[in-house]
């Protein structure tokens, strides 16, 4: 009996776990005062994306251990593939969408 | 300054029109691949070879004869063909081989959603020999998939077991979350069998006035060419009488009747069914078609469950409604009944892919899928439990 108990809690929790990183996911970190230097992540239209701001999702930028803003993560099923940083200035790299599109172009070859 | 204008014009309209075919090339061939593959295996062999005897030319009954072996022998079986795939494979299906050769099964030709958006496509022609002969089978699917539509068309051939079917459908698709998608819309499939029309056995039971067979069961093999002798044999001091049977080039191919029906009989009610059943045009009926799809992929757990039903409200516009599967119980041993109605019907499929990876020496797998359509069903499934000892 436990064991089917097991066998239907697990995957349940599995399935509600973590769901900003599921398929092709693209997450912009930032704050209110590094909004300037955000990115648009409309080219990314044909994928999960988020915005994710610290003063309403504190949790998540310390379990992701954010440490500059903007940070913007690609993740595929939960695994991150790349994590593009600003710098001192609070800018991202100018080549952050191209670096970006890199990584997903690869992650979609993959798939055929 | 006309000159400088008509070239600026000329170098802005080339460089729109480069742009337009490098969109059009990412969208149609980006990721796809060009393949040309076949494949020479043995052919089947009989497990048990079949002998016979003949008389020995140069002797009688009694010398010793001649042993034949009358085994099946074909040449080896080959397959050989060409095609241009762009189709994703979802996170869970891993590549069979490092190469397409056209023998590949996705579940994302039977799923309504696919693994990527856009465009997708597979056209794949073969020629194959299987136990001596030749057949010719194709598979050509083309689908594009929005995050509100779907769009399908499908043909498929499989030459050794005469299977034909063409498929067109258009849906509306709403995803909910990120996992879960909902479809709805139309579809047109073709079938080419008739139901519940069987010709030899309407044939058979065909009656004169007096309610007698119009058709005696013999006088089949006459359509054909053959032809029944009478004779007469004695036997034990008795006197047989007896029909035997030639075929159209007057060769014995029954000693009696008896034989004949269990024989030849039986070959040529078939060639008879066939006949007719050719004379039929391909039946095309468009349905109503519901849909769904769940996916959740981690790399230790999967779960993909998708299915589709096509409610009782098919409408024929292709081929003779009396002999298709809306009017399948209208057919009894005495021909056609059209006082009676067509029955609608339910058509469905489902699907189930299960991972889950307990821990990195222990798995569990589930797959299987199965389809109902018309009155043929179609059903795979396997499941694996893997322990890996280190």
């Amino acid at each position: 009996m436990k064991l089917w108990i097991l066998l239907l809690i697990l995957p349940l929790y599995t399935l509600h776990g973590q769901n900003f990183k599921a398929d092709i996911s693209i997450v912009q970190f930032s704050a209110p005062f590094t909004s300037d230097a955000e990115i648009s992540l409309k080219p990314f239209n044909d994928f999960h994306i988020y915005n994710f701001c610290i003063t309403e999702k504190a949790d998540i930028f310390k379990k992701e251990k954010i440490k500059f803003l903007p940070t913007v993560i690609l993740y595929n099923n939960g695994k991150e593939i790349i994590r593009v940083e600003s710098d001192i200035t609070l800018s991202l790299p100018e080549d952050c969408k191209d670096t970006i599109l890199k990584h997903i172009d690869k992650l979609i070859e993959s798939k055929f | 300054m006309k000159q400088l204008l008509t070239l600026l014009f000329m170098i802005m309209s080339l460089t729109a029109q480069g742009q337009f075919f490098k969109d059009l090339y990412k969208e149609l061939f980006k990721y796809s691949t060009l393949y040309v593959a076949g494949d020479i295996t043995n052919s089947y062999e009989e497990p048990v070879k079949d002998y016979f005897v003949r008389t020995n030319p140069d002797g009688g009954l009694y010398d010793i004869p001649e042993v034949v072996d009358g085994t099946d022998y074909h040449e080896f079986d080959y397959r050989y063909g060409f095609g241009i795939r762009k189709l994703a494979r979802f996170d869970y299906e891993i590549k069979d081989k490092h190469y397409y050769d056209g023998s590949e099964k996705n579940t994302g030709l039977s799923a309504p959603t696919s693994a990527v958006k856009g465009l997708e496509y597979v056209f794949h022609f073969e020629r194959e020999r299987e136990r001596g002969e030749m057949f010719e089978n194709h598979k050509y699917f083309i689908r594009h998939t929005g995050k509100y539509h779907i769009v399908k068309l499908e043909s498929r051939a499989k030459g050794n077991v005469d299977f034909k079917y063409k498929s067109a459908e258009i849906r509306g698709r709403l995803p909910i979350g990120k996992k879960f998608s909902f479809s709805v819309g139309a579809i047109y499939r073709s079938h080419q069998k008739p139901y519940g029309y069987n010709p030899i056995e309407i044939w058979l039971n065909e009656t004169d006035e007096n309610g007698n067979a119009a058709n005696p069961w013999y006088t089949l093999g006459f359509e054909y060419g053959y032809d029944d002798h009478y004779t007469t044999i004695q036997y034990q001091g008795q006197t047989l009488h007896e029909w035997y049977w030639t075929d159209p080039d007057g060769e014995i191919v029954a000693h009696t009747d008896l034989e004949f029906r269990e024989t030849v009989f039986t070959d040529l009610m078939n060639q008879y069914n066939q006949e007719r059943w050719a004379e039929l045009d391909a039946f095309g009926v468009l349905s109503p078609i519901i849909g769904m799809d769940f996916i959740h992929y981690k790399n230790n757990f999967w779960v993909h469950f998708y299915a589709n039903y096509l409610p009782p409200y098919h409408k024929y516009i292709q081929g003779d409604e009396a002999y298709s599967y809306l009017h399948r119980d209208c057919w009894k041993i005495d021909g056609y009944d059209p006082a009676k109605d067509g029955q609608q019907w339910e058509d469905y499929q489902g699907g189930l892919v299960f991972g889950w990876k307990l821990s990195k020496s222990i798995g569990i797998f589930v797959e299987g899928e199965y389809t109902k359509f018309w009155d043929s069903e179609i059903y795979n499934s396997s499941v694996g439990l893997n322990i890996t000892l280190k």
